[in-house]
């Protein structure tokens, strides 16, 4: 494995340089082909997790002014893009609604809403998955939903693999991360990703609210398509669910009274949502992101010590390389150049089916890679396709974006099929097969959304 | 006596490699050595998925390893009996055993240390391209194996 590693960056530099070192094209400036090769260096090692993603980017960043692409000054002030910020303060207060043990109590209060009959329950894990996504990190719900699921697996006597209704369950904890996940910029960094993006490009925005308006009722229908999918898929194969409420009975009551930290938490990251809806756009999302972090602390909700256990920092330096690279790209031609070499006839499409082809090409590519290196990789080339072609910034931007967060089918496509795989309840050809049904039924229901529930928004032209 | 050893993992199963290897013990009268090597390479690569993907900390990290390894060991115990059930059943000399560790390395370690004859071993139901790009643990296991190697497909059964 270790081998194959070191094989995979060795190919990715030898690319890198190949690139840099070739004759500049016609058309393509000099900065421009070495932002691109440095950009096929971090094709190569997203693609392949050779490295893990944030020191491909941080990599990057030291590569880009090292190559002449940017200047070292504008190379490492990318760091300081807002939406670095803002993912930042997400991230703290997903620590805290985890750490206060906030998250989980939500998580069972909703399950013990639905366990009244197999159907019912496997919506309850769906649809708690989904909904706790809208407001934390998916990897993070699907890590706290696995324990609840597994102890009503173990409750309803399920065999691993032989029960079609485990397989349905766990698959449903997954999709329901995965599905929700979309709805905000707080489910997965995918968006603010793009956000950022789109920000160092055009200084256009994107608003809480808006986005949320533009794919919450797509998320919530592709939850109720999932519920629909996985009964008929599997045909569940159980009629009580008695002993699971029973065991989510008991587990409320382990979980005790609310507390006080708890109740903080929860004003606080209301009131923070609160702010992101009415102020982000005038304030900026990332302000108000760092006043909850620092709120947290003010009223003792959560220390440090905390922070540093529940947060990995490497989340600072994939987002701000990512965006430098992008930008890179943008700023030097090259998006441009690669755009024309490799979608010539994508960008003499008119904006409708040009906006299809974006979300299928993401949702397709992030079935096999990590969905914020899809958005990396993707949103520059879309960008530099739809430039001229009528297609606003901000329409590529939701049609690369949400599907780049629907991976359904591998569990190396998303943390949260990862940890559902790993239960041993489905096998990799339940997931493939159920899950390109999903996705297909993804992309029918986006094509309408595309064409006639977004104009109405104004996203397109 | 002849050593028959299958290998079973949380990641890998087949109905038809449990069979054969019941068979085979049955058929040449060899002592069946049922192994579950509880493969920590499935954890740690979640682990790393959730803290490089997910950039979630160590705390969660940990609780969520911690809830797959119980679940793992108990599917596995589960497993080691209800095969040691129909191998009592059949007549069939057998022990159990339990193992945690790196796949291959573990299950090269029971194949020489029980000097086995030949090893039952089913392969995960993977996408080619990635056991192209990632390897394959059981294809390792039989170049480095100091026995024959019968690997069944997980497709083919249930």
């Amino acid at each position: 494995m270790r081998r194959r590693k070191v094989a995979f960056v060795v190919l990715a530099l030898l690319g890198c340089s190949a690139i840099a070192l070739i004759p500049t094209p016609e058309g393509l400036s000099r900065s421009g082909q070495n932002a691109i090769a440095v950009f096929a260096l971090c094709f190569v090692l997203w693609v392949t997790n050779a490295l893990p993603l944030a020191i491909t980017s941080l990599l990057a960043i030291a590569l880009l002014p090292t190559m002449g692409a940017v200047s070292p000054t504008r190379s490492f002030a990318l760091f300081g893009n807002p939406v670095v910020f803002f993912i930042l303060g997400a991230f703290i207060l997903a620590a805290a609604l985890m750490r206060s043990g906030l998250s989980a109590r939500l998580a069972v209060a909703f399950l013990r809403q639905f366990g009244r009959s197999p159907r019912s329950l496997l919506a309850g894990v769906i649809f708690s998955g989904g909904f706790l996504a809208f407001w934390m990190p998916e990897h993070a719900v699907a890590a706290l939903l696995f324990p609840i699921v597994l102890e009503i697996a173990r409750a309803l006597e399920l065999a691993p693999r032989r029960s079609r209704y485990g397989r349905a369950l766990f698959l449903g904890l997954a999709w329901g991360a995965v599905i929700g996940g979309i709805a905000t910029f707080l489910g997965g960094a995918r968006a603010p990703l793009a956000l950022g993006i789109l920000q160092e490009h055009y200084g256009l925005s994107i608003g809480f609210l808006e986005w949320m308006i533009a794919v919450a009722p797509f998320s919530i229908a592709l939850m109720v398509v999932a519920l629909l999918v996985l009964p008929w898929a599997f045909r569940l194969d159980i009629d009580d669910v008695s002993s699971a409420r029973a065991a989510l009975d008991a587990k409320a009551r382990e979980l005790g009274p609310l507390s006080r930290r708890q109740k903080g938490v929860g004003i606080v990251t209301v009131l923070t949502v609160i702010a992101w809806i009415t102020g982000g756009k005038t304030v900026g999302l990332a302000s108000v992101s760092i006043l909850a972090a620092v709120a947290l602390f003010v009223f003792d909700l959560i220390d440090w010590r905390s922070v540093e256990e529940y947060v990995n920092w490497g989340v600072i330096l994939m987002y701000g390389g990512a965006i430098a690279v992008a930008s890179a790209l943008h700023e030097t031609g090259g998006a441009r150049y690669l755009a024309e070499l490799a979608m010539t006839r994508v960008s003499a499409l008119p904006p409708f089916p040009m906006m299809l082809v974006f979300a299928v090409l993401a949702a397709f590519l992030t079935e096999a890679i990590s969905n914020v290196a899809a958005v990396a990789l993707l949103l520059p080339i879309c960008f530099g396709v739809a430039e001229g072609s009528g297609l606003s910034p901000v329409a590529v931007v939701y049609s690369v974006a949400v599907p780049a967060g629907l991976a359904f089918a591998l569990p190396m496509g998303t943390p949260p099929n990862a940890i559902a795989y790993s239960a041993g309840y489905y096998r990799l050809r339940d997931s493939v097969a159920v899950g390109l049904l999903l996705k297909l039924a993804a992309l029918a229901i986006l094509t309408v959304v595309v064409r006639l529930y977004w104009p109405i928004l104004g996203i397109g032209t | 006596m002849k050593r028959i050893v299958l290998i079973l993992t949380p990641a890998r199963f087949s109905s038809s490699c449990v069979e054969s290897a019941l068979r085979a013990a049955s058929a040449e009268r060899a002592e069946l050595v049922i192994v579950f090597v509880l493969d920590t390479t499935i954890s740690e690569d979640v682990q790393s998925r959730l803290t490089d993907m997910g950039f979630l900390g160590e705390v969660p990290s940990s609780e969520l390893l911690r809830a797959m390894r119980d679940e793992q060991v108990r599917q596995g115990k589960k497993e080691l009996s209800r095969i040691a059930d129909i191998a009592a059943e059949r007549g069939i000399r057998f022990r159990t055993e339990f193992m945690e560790g790196e796949f291959v390395t573990a299950s090269l370690e029971v194949a020489t240390k029980e000097a086995a004859d030949a090893i039952f071993v089913a392969r995960r139901e993977r996408p080619r391209l990635s056991r192209l790009v990632t390897g394959s643990a059981v294809s390792d296991l039989k170049d480095a194996a100091p026995c024959e190697v019968h690997v069944h497909d997980e497709r083919r059964s249930t």
